[in-house]
């Protein structure tokens, strides 16, 4: 039944009494009950130098021999033999310390001790799965950054100049992106074309096409090219870049004399099929494939010969470690806030009025005044359900800069803002905001819900005015729209050829919300600037610089700590798509079976076969508790999980099983025993690598043992470690729930989200559980009065009898019918003097 | 009866109950032929080939399906260019993708349900396993 213990030799296990601060335990009984099954040595405290001594000499004695540490918890331990580990000795920890003594009453001997005795023989008969270094093998140092913006191209100079060879795709033919298209961007009123300085060059900063680093040995740019494939693994990817030709070779020298004979007019206004454009100062001029005729006329111009139609489009595999989506983000199409009388006259974007405010500034010179009265509507088709969801974040400060420039330039004109809320969270922001005020901008708000044309054309703005609590109605000459921005075209290809999932804006999904903003879902690939949602350019700079640094430690890696990746039985396995499905990391695949390969009887030859990646396994265990067949191994088995059950709990009263995640919910457990929480001995722990590992049959078997009650406590709400294990633990609670009810034998089951913050809470918790799985009516009516001190009657009723009275009928048939406490205290039954 | 080895360990220590569906318990599969469009799809992941494709067609189906569904449209297609379609079952040269009949052999299913989840036009329902029967006997 057990996993058989490793070098033959019966494991040692060092009893820790730990300086006597565990007064209700019986330790010379502790040692008595294990003999047969382990060595054991008694020690007042083992964490001693003299203890840690001996530790040494009994390791380097018996080398491969199971050293079992009976007394504080795994994370206590970890600190206190720090220097032990680190020399390669392992230590397995069996809690019996905050896992037992600490937390369970003091006066009860016999009871703790034997839980305590439970636990040593568990922790003896099932090793903890190792804890080994993961090889990677050395990953390619190349690093593949898609889009030339700000973001991509800063992000590109930066890891060229830490060392790793860069090959940098955009799109267009030039670098610099949207903050170089656009004039002048916020906070500092000036162009968007910075780059960070080189050692070579004097300051912190210089413009794309002055800045030396572009020119980094390392760096090689592909211009007007795409990625049409990914393939490969983290560390170890081949992409397929695809260029068009540039056409107007290196050789040019901008005289312009092509662009005098060009017969064809290009899609954007005021350009011929031949153009230049000066972001970047390498490439100064192209063809516009899409119109371009291929004439020829401008080749016979040209006095340098430095157009070349004979080029073709290429096609290049690089290989690359790791890859960088820096795709930026697009203004969003007319569509979302045609609403707003766009392509009326008198209707535009801040997008057209910033091109507008360059020939004003002329009219400004003249004393003339193009519009007497602006009126700006902020949100236009953002922050909108039929539209974009999302805060663009960037309209706001766009439109205040706008709004400040127009007054500066033109004092008479009247500037109204028409907003909901202005958002102006940044460094400095709120100054612009206050900077607008000053400058005579009115704000108005409330905005409107369609724009109106008069009889004479000019627009009509209807606006509810939220502060005033009237309606006002505005006939300005100008209505200029703050648009928001949307997921850049082609965003979706890209994604899928990542890999990568898209948030529900459409943007890519970023890892985690809090502390992996430059990650996404596919190791290896990483995001960074306004692909991941628009920003404004100080966070997109901060992000490149993080994103290089993150990069540059990724390739650095040679691997990492992780148990041993689940592994496929072929000879069960029948080939479904179950964990296909529900592995959060794509780690698995499911290919033909090979001809060799055993499989299980009725499944034919040419069936598929699952198989688990080692490299991309975190062995989460989702795998192993949902596969229908119960092909897939975990580190921690199935017979591991029920024999643990069986040795805690055989023979014990009505015992409460808890199953908790070694992570958030380890933390606070943990943490809940250092302050010595005290619950009832009848609670018996079992821990699991996340609770993805919990299958039905597992909580199913804690009840047919007589369990009078289960919790799960997995991580904090939607922030499971492993992204979906408490999503399976609740379908697998679900499972066991319902199948528990049709057999009339319904248990109270409760899934927890616990973080370390909830450490003050947790004992409290299980208390409450375990009188309300015992119907212990004291207990709860104790522990019912102190919550209602504690929390000032918020929570309760303090004036009910009926509340502090121990479970109401709506409890009580709620644990009946199997449905947790919670949820029948949500059908508002649990006082009835609040009606 | 399809039930999944982790339902028969389920059963194990629940005789007598009936199972909810869920992810690896197992389900009985039941077909709504009127949807199928014959794609092969089911056939193409059935782990164990309960479902395949036959290499004939079934036109009798064809005929009889109910006008509205897409084998309805096509038997009526098929009756208003033949004036007496054969009422048994024709075999379909090997390059013609789709419009097989799919066999369905419930003794072979193990209920592992990977063919509702890819049925591209919904013809497929993976229901909860039929506990009782399954356990046939087999306690504890």
């Amino acid at each position: 039944m057990s996993a058989a213990p490793t070098a033959g030799a019966r494991p040692l296990v060092l009893l820790c009494e730990c300086a006597g601060t565990m007064p209700n335990l019986d330790f010379p009984r502790l040692a008595a009950e294990l003999d047969g099954e382990a060595e054991v040595r008694r020690d007042g405290y083992w964490c001693g130098r003299r203890g840690q001594a001996v530790i040494r000499e009994l390791a380097a004695a018996a080398p491969g021999r199971r050293i079992v540490l009976a007394g504080c918890g795994r994370d206590f331990a970890a600190r206190r033999f720090r220097r032990l580990l680190d020399r390669g000795v392992r230590l397995e920890v069996a809690d019996i310390r905050e896992g037992c003594s600490w937390v369970h009453p003091v006066d009860d001997a016999d009871a703790v001790t034997d839980k305590a005795a439970r636990i040593l023989r568990a922790a003896v008969r099932w090793p903890e799965p190792a804890d080994d270094r993961l090889a990677f093998g050395r990953r390619r140092q190349e690093v593949v950054v898609i889009g030339g913006g700000v973001a991509g191209t800063q992000a590109a100079v930066e890891l060229a100049q830490m060392g790793h060879p860069v090959h940098l795709v955009e799109r267009r033919p030039f670098l610099g992106g949207r903050a170089a298209r656009i004039g002048t961007v916020f906070p500092t009123n000036d162009c968007g074309q910075c780059l960070p300085a080189t050692e070579a060059q004097p300051g912190t900063r210089k413009c794309f096409h002055r800045n030396l680093a572009l020119d980094h040995p390392n760096l090689t740019v592909w211009r007007r090219a795409t990625v049409e494939a990914v393939e490969g693994r983290p560390g170890d990817f081949t992409v397929t870049i695809r260029q068009l030709p540039n056409v107007v070779t290196d050789a040019c020298v901008n005289c312009g004399r092509c662009e005098e004979v060009c017969p064809v007019e290009a899609s954007e206004p005021g350009r011929r099929a031949i153009f230049s454009e000066l972001y970047d100062g390498r490439v100064v001029r192209t063809v516009d494939l899409e119109t371009c005729t291929f004439c020829g006329r401008c080749a016979a111009a040209c006095p340098v010969e430095a157009i070349d139609f004979t080029q073709s489009p290429r096609r290049v595999k690089v290989a690359a470690g790791a890859l960088l989506a820096a795709v930026g983000c697009e203004p969003a199409r007319r569509q979302h806030f045609e609403y707003l009388g766009y392509g009326k006259p008198g209707v535009i974007t801040q997008v057209e009025l910033a091109e507008r405010l360059d020939e004003w500034e002329a009219l400004a010179a003249l004393g003339r005044l193009p519009a007497r009265h602006v009126v700006m509507v902020q949100c236009a088709g953002s922050r909108d359900r039929r539209h974009l969801p999302h805060c663009s974040r960037l309209c706001c400060m766009i439109a205040l800069k706008h709004a400040i420039r127009l007054r500066t330039l033109f004092p008479e004109m009247k500037v109204t803002i028409c907003y909901l809320e202005m958002r102006t969270a940044g460094v400095g922001y709120e100054n612009w905001f206050l900077a607008a005020r000053q400058a005579g901008v009115e704000f108005l708000r409330g905005t409107p819900p369609e724009v109106q044309t008069d009889g004479r054309g000019r627009p009509v703005v209807e606006v509810e005015d939220v502060t005033a609590a009237r309606k006002r109605v505005l006939r300005p000459d100008l209505v200029v729209l703050s648009t928001g921005m949307e997921p850049a075209a082609g965003i979706e290809e890209l994604a899928d050829r990542l890999g990568v999932q898209r948030d529900v804006d459409g943007f890519i999904d970023i890892l985690d919300r809090k502390n992996r903003a430059t990650e996404t879902s596919v190791e290896g690939v990483f995001v960074c600037g306004s692909a991941s949602g628009p920003k404004a350019l100080i966070e997109v700079t901060t992000e490149a610089s993080a994103v290089a640094t993150e990069i540059h430690a990724f390739l650095a890696s040679r691997g990492r700590r992780t148990t041993a990746p689940s592994e496929v039985d072929p000879g069960r396995c029948v080939g479904c798509d179950t964990c296909l499905r529900l592995c959060p990391f794509g780690a698995v695949a499911l290919a033909p079976r090979p001809q060799d390969a055993p499989r299980p009887e009725g499944v034919a030859a040419a069936s598929l076969l699952a198989t688990i990646d080692p490299g991309h396994c975190r062995a989460c265990g989702i795998c192993a508790a949902t596969c229908p067949e119960l092909a897939i191994r975990h580190n921690v088995s199935d017979e591991e999980i029920l024999g643990r059950l069986a040795v805690l709990t055989d023979g014990v009263e009505a015992p409460v099983v808890g199953f908790y995640c070694r992570e958030c919910a380890g933390a606070a457990i943990g943490l809940s025993g250092q302050r010595r929480d005290r619950y009832p001995a009848n609670v018996r722990l079992i821990e699991l690598p996340c609770v993805g590992r919990l299958s039905a049959v597992h909580l199913v078997e804690a009840a047919r043992r007589g369990a009078a009650g289960v919790f799960v406590a997995g991580c904090a709400e939607g922030r499971c470690q492993y992204r979906r294990g408490d999503e399976s633990a609740a379908e697998q609670m679900r499972l066991a729930r319902e199948a528990l009810a049709a057999a009339g034998e319904a248990v109270p089951m409760e899934l927890w989200h616990l973080c370390a913050a909830d450490r003050a809470g947790v004992g409290r918790r299980i208390r409450l559980f375990v009188a309300r799985a015992l119907g212990d009516s004291e207990t709860l009516a104790a522990l019912e009065r102190e919550a209602t001190l504690v929390d000032g009657g918020a929570n309760g009723c303090a004036g009910c009898p009926a509340a502090a009275a121990g479970p109401t009928a709506g409890e009580a048939t709620a644990a009946a019918d199997g449905r947790g406490p919670d949820r029948a205290r949500e059908g508002g039954e649990r006082c009835g003097c609040r009606a | 009866m399809p039930l999944t080895e982790r339902g028969r360990e389920l059963l194990r220590r629940l005789p007598g109950a009936s199972l909810p569906q869920g992810p690896g318990v197992g389900c009985e599969i039941v077909r709504h032929e009127e949807r199928c469009v014959g794609c092969g799809t089911c056939a193409r992941v059935c782990p164990t080939g309960a479902s395949a494709r036959s290499d004939l067609l079934d036109v009798g189906q064809l005929l009889a399906a109910p006008a509205g569904t897409r084998r309805g449209e096509l038997g009526a297609a098929l009756r208003r260019i033949m004036r007496h379609p054969p009422r048994d079952p024709v075999p379909v040269p090997p390059r013609v993708v789709t419009l097989r009949t799919i066999v369905y052999d419930a003794g072979r299913c193990r209920g592992c349900g990977a063919c509702a989840r890819s049925c591209p036009a919904d013809a497929i329902t993976a229901l909860p396993p039929r506990a009782a029967e399954a356990t046939g006997g087999d306690g504890p």
